[in-house]
């Protein structure tokens, strides 16, 4: 029982690590900080997201307007900040659905016997076989423009991943010797799944969705971007980088700090979820 | 040190050797001050439980200790070289030329990606041994001198295609391709069955008539007492005891060294501890206690299996007759050991015997009752009658869960409905075990291997079973602490009157433990007796291959007439 190079003793003393790197700290305390902005904007934002005042059109960023005004002389800062929570609930939403489908198909997929397995699974393949984007946006064609149907559109996009990240982990850990040793018990094997199966099989899910909320809220900021989201006047980023790309010569500040704000967030939601997954994947480091 | 033979003669050599893995106050010790010679054609064994940092020695002197290890040493020779001041390009250059290395895990150790050949070739072609046209026909004759069959096949093969045995002699073939004057072994045969083990032994002890050097670590004794030429016993860091192999056996000086001795079940152990560090709680029992177990003849059998056969066919592959119209009978109290290789079927009949495969004809019977056939909601009220150790405890273990919660849910399927009643029985059962109540809350990843099969055990005790199913309980454990296993087995058979069917591939674990054995051979039972009988005029050609292979101390070794655990003197 040696891992290779230190031996176990060696390892037993050195203890479980719970010491977390400054770089997830940092993300996380950033989108802590964004989670908060989404859930009270008008705890930042002095203006409202939507008074216009053509009087005071295209300002630059300076102490009235921290981020400058747009077009209709906006207070950018204010729709920045209005503009988080449908820009994260999207991306979130999306991501939690296409959890919940990925699960339940996967799950399915799993137990039900050989036949249901090999047509589900072909049905994910071929849903694996579309860009995320080119799916979402079959979706959107079907259902038509809206931030509820973005959100359907990406979850449903997103499932087919989940679903068979699900499928092959519940055939492992169904194999696992402590399934086995729950059987020997006598407990019932709907308990097995719920106590046993489910919880050893979202663990890996959960850092892949991580992850991967990062891409659905690009996504989102995207097809807002070509109209599909909400529409003006609200405040969203993706509108926002989509309005203010006409202006880009003359006043930067209009689609800059919406385009910044989703990176940085993608950039924290990536960060977190890499080093959720290195821990997962086991070791120290 | 005893210098004998001119210098010449002198492989390697290494005082002081001091490993410590980590930096600041997280540092780990490993090795301390240890000091050893290596001669030409000579093997010197390294013995010690795991954790005691013969592994660590092991890798640091093949300049492997890795990037979070320490090495110091006062002086430092390796084939007349300072090997203290080696570069890791100097190194690179000696390892595989000058001195190999042999892991445990050869599955682990082989790339899965390229075929045998390859691998075995790669130290040829690294090193510029040979042309690229002459290496093929020297791995096949490397493969050949491994003792590997029908080579040419075997190196166009990958790892996955071969047997435990046949890839670690793939790896030694590869170890010894660029011809090392020093062979470094870490535990190349823990993994393998003991027919393996011992082929793999022989090769390796045959090795030294070359003029190899050979270095073999071990946490078994008795498996280095067949080649070893000089033992060094490591504990806790240091080498508490060197000598020639037959004085290490004779007259162990140092307790260590005894308690390692004491471990090997052996012909006349049968009915004693193994082990010196037995719970406080349970005094040992007399030899003449234990050795009367209860009487199988009395009882009718718990657990019965009839004729019964299992067939794995997968399409596209030949089906595969894993059991094969085997009968047998356990009898309440009665200790049962089915012997066989790996490959043998015993663990397919471990799990016809659970109900967890259904046999393909034959039936199983529990209790006088059906049990094989039944659908698993008529078998689950009856579980509880028979409990299944498995081979690994770790992975038999909810990763997520603490001990405490292991043990709550097996009570609370045996029907325990109040909790602190539970709660109350979960410590009962770690008392039982050897364990104490703060392990409740330790997660199994925090344990050692004797703890979490300790745990295993009493997590399979919480129905109050009538039999006990052991597959291969002690094989992944320490020989020291495969004793203390045995012990604790030995002990609630005769507290709780428990029936075990007990599945090793080591016939010399199974004579100490049960009353019957059965032997199995290719799915089907080839033998069948008194385990004194068997161990002493074994009828079955294969049986006599099986006992032939018992890692054992030579006759007339201190552990041959070792004292009974009365007068076992207090060692650690």
């Amino acid at each position: 029982m040696t891992t290779l190079g230190v031996p176990e003793a060696a390892l037993r003393a050195a203890g479980p690590r719970w010491r977390v790197p400054p770089a997830p700290v940092l993300a996380g305390t950033v989108l802590l900080l964004f989670a908060v902005v989404a859930a009270r904007p008008e705890w930042f934002a002095v203006h409202s997201p939507t008074a216009s005042d053509l009087g005071a059109a295209l300002r630059p960023p300076g102490p009235e307007h921290p981020f400058g005004t747009d077009q209709l002389g906006r207070d950018v800062f204010a729709r920045v900040a209005h503009g988080a929570w449908p820009s994260l609930s999207i991306g979130v939403g999306a991501t939690a659905l296409g959890v919940l489908l990925g699960t339940a198909v996967g799950s399915v997929s799993a137990f039900g016997g050989r036949l249901l397995d090999r047509v589900m699974m072909r049905a994910v393949d071929v849903g694996l076989a579309f860009p995320e984007l080119l799916l979402a946006l079959i979706v959107l064609t079907v259902l038509g423009p809206g931030p509820v149907n973005v959100l359907v559109a990406i979850g449903l996009a997103a499932a087919p991943g989940y679903a068979r990240l699900v499928r092959s982990r519940v055939l492992v850990v169904r194999e696992s010797a402590y399934v086995q040793a729950a059987v020997v018990m006598g407990i019932p094997r709907p308990l097995i799944v719920l106590r046993h199966v489910l919880p050893n099989t979202l663990g890996p899910v959960s850092v892949l969705a991580t992850i991967s909320a990062g891409t659905a809220i690009v996504l989102s900021a995207g097809l807002s971007f070509l109209g599909f989201g909400p529409q003006p006047p609200a405040a969203e980023w993706g509108l926002m980088l989509s309005e203010g790309r006409d202006h880009l010569q003359r006043a930067w500040w209009i689609a800059v700090f919406p385009g910044a704000a989703v990176t940085t967030v993608v950039v924290a939601v990536t960060v977190v979820g890499r080093w959720l997954k290195a821990r997962l994947d086991g070791g120290p480091q | 040190m005893t210098d004998t033979g001119t210098d010449d003669d002198l492989l390697l050599s290494v005082d002081g050797l001091d490993i410590t893995f980590g930096r600041g106050r997280r540092a780990v010790h490993a090795v301390r001050g240890v000091s050893l010679r290596l001669r030409r054609g000579e093997c010197l064994a390294i013995v010690g439980e795991s954790g005691s940092g013969k592994s660590a020695t092991a890798r640091a002197l093949a300049g492997l200790a890795g990037p979070a290890a320490t090495v110091a040493a006062r002086a430092w020779r390796l084939l007349g070289r300072n090997a203290a001041r080696f570069t890791e390009r100097d190194w690179r250059a000696v390892r595989g030329r000058g001195i190999g290395l042999v892991l445990q895990d050869a599955l682990v150790s082989l790339d899965p990606l390229r075929t045998v050949g390859a691998e075995v070739a790669e130290p040829l072609r690294v090193h510029r041994i040979l042309p690229r046209d002459r290496r093929a026909a020297e791995v096949v004759r490397l493969l050949d001198e491994a003792g590997v069959p029908e080579p040419g096949e075997r190196a166009a093969q990958h790892p996955h295609e071969l047997s435990g045995g046949l890839r670690q002699r793939a790896l030694i073939a590869s170890a010894l391709a660029a011809r090392p004057a020093v062979l470094v072994a870490d535990e190349p045969t823990t993994a393998l069955d003991v027919v393996v083990q011992d082929q793999v032994l022989r090769l390796l002890g045959g090795l030294r008539s070359d003029g190899l050097g050979l270095l073999l670590i071990s946490h078994d004794l008795a498996v280095v007492a067949r080649i070893a030429d000089r033992i060094a016993v490591m504990h806790d860091g240091r080498i508490v005891e060197e000598g020639p192999t037959a004085r290490i056996l004779d007259r162990p000086a140092h307790p260590r060294t005894r308690a390692l001795l004491a471990a090997v079940p052996g012909p006349t152990t049968r009915g004693r501890r193994l082990s010196d560090r037995a719970p406080a709680r349970t005094a040992g029992p007399t030899p003449a206690e234990a050795a009367a177990p209860p009487h199988p003849d009395g009882g009718a059998a718990v657990l019965a299996c009839e004729g019964v056969t299992k067939v794995f066919a997968r399409a596209g592959h030949p089906a595969r007759t894993a059991v094969r119209d085997v009968s047998l009978r356990l009898a309440a109290g009665e200790a049962l050991g089915v012997v066989g290789e790996s490959g043998s079927g015993k663990s397919t009949l471990a799990l016809l015997a659970m109900g967890l495969l259904p046999p393909d004809s034959g039936t199983v019977t529990l209790e006088g009752r059906p049990w094989s056939g039944l659908p698993e909601r008529a078998r689950r009220p009856r579980r509880s009658a028979v409990q299944l150790v498995q081979q690994d405890p770790l992975g038999s273990f909810d990763p997520r869960y603490p001990v405490g919660r292991v043990l709550d849910e097996a009570l609370r399927a045996a029907g325990e409905r109040d909790r602190s009643r539970r709660r109350a029985r979960a410590a009962a059962l770690l008392a039982q075990v050897g364990l104490d109540e703060g392990h409740l809350r330790r997660r199994p990843l925090e344990l050692s291997g004797g703890q979490r099969q300790r745990v295993a055990i009493a997590r399979a005790l919480a129905p109050r079973p009538r039999v006990l199913v052991c597959d291969e309980p002690v094989s992944a454990l320490d020989a020291s602490v495969q004793a203390q296993i045995i012990d604790l087995l030995t002990r609630l058979r005769r507290e709780l009157g428990l029936a075990l069917l007990f599945i090793s591939h080591d016939l010399g674990v199974v004579h100490h433990l049960c009353d019957r054995v059965v032997v199995m051979h290719g799915g089907a039972v080839v033998e069948e007796g008194p385990v004194e009988r068997v161990w002493r005029a074994p009828a079955h050609p294969h049986t006599e291959r099986l006992l032939a292979a018992v890692p054992a101390l030579p006759p007339g070794s201190a552990a041959g007439e070792r004292p009974g655990p009365a007068r076992l003197p207090g060692a650690t």
